[in-house]
């Protein structure tokens, strides 16, 4: 039972610490996890934002992009959007979608709408993305 | 009484000491830090610093476009603010458990509880079923991974590593190897060694699962049950080597602790970062609207009961660690836990019926008492006739 002794107060000072460091500087830092799920306030006059991918193909037909296209859950996908978008990454986040599809679908347009809705008030579109594969060109508007 | 004097000084210079630190390290956050937050959040900040901000919260560049300065000046208020928390709990800790002999010999002898070799056993045996029921479809999402590595974003243990995203042929070796050392831990004749390298695989892979922009606490419980595992499994190959019926359970309170700490913290999160709004109804009503479903839209129309539900769910996570006092009460507290996930998955959709935190359950229960056939020493298990 050599372990008791000293085993006994490492692992209590390092559970306490794999709990703390990240209650601290409350950030998820895996393995060490943080616990501040749902702890926000939320209020429902705040405005919600929305960030919605479109693709045109060579037809002309325009469609909403729809993240199980490749393989991924809805709201991982907005993470995911979210972070090129406000990374100034559209491009690549366009570029990399457009790898992945390469095989099943071409599109010849993409876009993002950054979407601003306040409830009981009509949506507004605050920002568009447009990317084109052919030109590689990105423009904002 | 000269002892217990010099004693109490010694405490106090130590507390001074800590105090000194906390206001100098108050100061320089108040005089330096804030300003360079505020300069970054204009992106004016200093490399060295905007890296720092980086490395522990990368979330900042995302979030900074859509919430306001203020936003990140409480978050960095509640830092220091945490610190002098801990530092004064910790110092409390410290006082009485210098001047209160009671609480210290209770502290004492909850660490040096005794279980038995069988308990472990089953244990064993319920976390093999937990792991192979909770990473059935691991693989599978991994394999999926392997084709958008594209959004590859390393969590915090990879980008440390500084490993890129492995081949499905490694993955699926390291899942295979994963599973296999968990098998050997039954009959090889070190089990911890073997649960040491599964544990070590099972954090890696998950940590791979994590590297896509999003992580979760689905497996937060269990990870802190693996991270104590091989020890519990260390005991149980000593006391059989002994021939002993009975081992040092404070592994598995360590587990248990670890499992109730993330509810407890999750609570104190809601009363730390919410306060007292978090508990108006329209806060739930926000909640509830994020997540829509009949049952949480018609609770979002009653003020009264979305309060009642706000102080319930803080009230049962706050005090859930109660239950490593009063083991003689676990059943309750489990069920609590169980209708609290429920209720999670039937107003908002979020988790399951059979939740990964209600998994992780199964240390706090006393499984020895539950079965108890004789054993070939012809006492019962759980009531050792050697010590």
């Amino acid at each position: 039972m050599k372990l008791n002794k000293n085993g006994k107060i490492v692992t209590q000072i390092f559970g306490v610490c794999i709990l703390l460091v990240p209650f601290l500087l409350q950030s998820n830092m895996y393995p060490l996890f943080y616990y501040g799920m749902f702890s926000e306030v939320l209020h429902q006059t705040n405005q919600q934002e929305r960030l919605v991918i479109e693709t045109t193909n060579a037809s002309d037909i325009t469609e909403i992009f729809l993240a199980s296209s490749i393989g991924m859950d809805e709201g991982h996908f907005l993470y995911v959007v979210r972070y090129y978008y406000y990374h100034n990454k559209s491009q690549q986040l366009f570029s990399q979608l457009n790898q992945i599809l390469k095989k099943s679908k071409k599109f010849k347009r993409w876009k993002l709408y950054k979407i601003i809705e306040i409830p009981s008030e009509i949506s507004d579109t605050v920002d568009i993305v447009l990317w084109k594969p052919e030109s590689q060109v990105l423009e904002e508007y | 009484m000269e002892t217990r004097k010099s004693g109490f000084g010694r405490v106090l210079i130590f507390g001074l000491i800590i105090f000194i630190f906390y206001i100098f390290l108050f100061l320089i956050y108040k005089f330096w830090i804030r300003e360079e937050i505020a300069r970054i959040y204009v992106g004016q900040g200093s490399g060295l610093f905007q890296s720092l901000i980086d490395w522990i919260y990368p979330r900042f560049t995302t979030e900074k476009a859509r919430l306001p300065l203020d936003f990140f000046m409480r978050k960095a208020d509640q830092i220091i603010f945490r610190l002098g928390l801990i530092l004064l709990f910790g110092l409390g800790f410290i006082f009485l458990s210098t001047f209160k002999p009671s609480l210290r010999a209770r502290w004492t002898s909850f660490w040096e509880q005794k279980m038995s070799v069988k308990q472990s056993r089953i244990l064993h045996i319920l976390l093999g079923l937990n792991v192979l029921y909770i990473t059935r479809d691991w693989l599978e999402d991994l394999f999926a991974y392997s084709s958008l590595t594209g959004f590859f974003y390393p969590s915090f243990i990879i980008r440390v590593l500084g490993w890129g995203y492995p081949s499905p042929e490694i993955l699926g070796l390291a899942y295979g190897c994963m599973l296999c050392a968990l098998w050997l831990s039954y009959w090889q004749e070190y089990p911890e060694t073997y649960l040491v390298v599964f544990a070590l695989i099972f954090v890696l892979l998950q940590a791979y699962l994590f590297s896509f922009h999003k992580l979760d606490h689905t497996y937060a419980p269990l990870n802190s049950i693996i991270f104590g595992f091989p020890i519990l499994l260390y005991y149980a190959r000593q006391a059989t080597a002994n021939q002993l019926l009975t081992m040092p359970a404070w592994p598995l309170l360590w587990m248990r602790c670890m499992v109730a700490a993330c509810y407890f913290l999750a609570g104190v999160e809601k009363i730390l970062v919410g306060g007292l709004a978090w508990f108006y109804p329209q806060n739930l009503a926000a909640y509830l609207g994020q997540h829509p479903s009949s049952w949480g839209l018609w609770i979002a129309r009653e003020p009264i009961l979305s309060t009642t539900i706000s102080i319930l769910v803080v009230l049962f996570e706050i005090s859930f660690v109660a239950i490593l006092w009063f083991p003689r009460f676990a059943a309750g507290f489990l069920f609590a836990g169980c209708l609290f996930h429920w209720g999670i998955y039937g107003v908002m959709g979020i988790g399951g019926w059979l939740h990964y935190w209600i998994l992780s359950y199964f240390i706090f229960i006393s499984w020895d008492k539950i079965i108890r056939p004789k054993t070939r020493l012809g006492c019962e298990a759980g009531k050792p006739r050697i010590e």
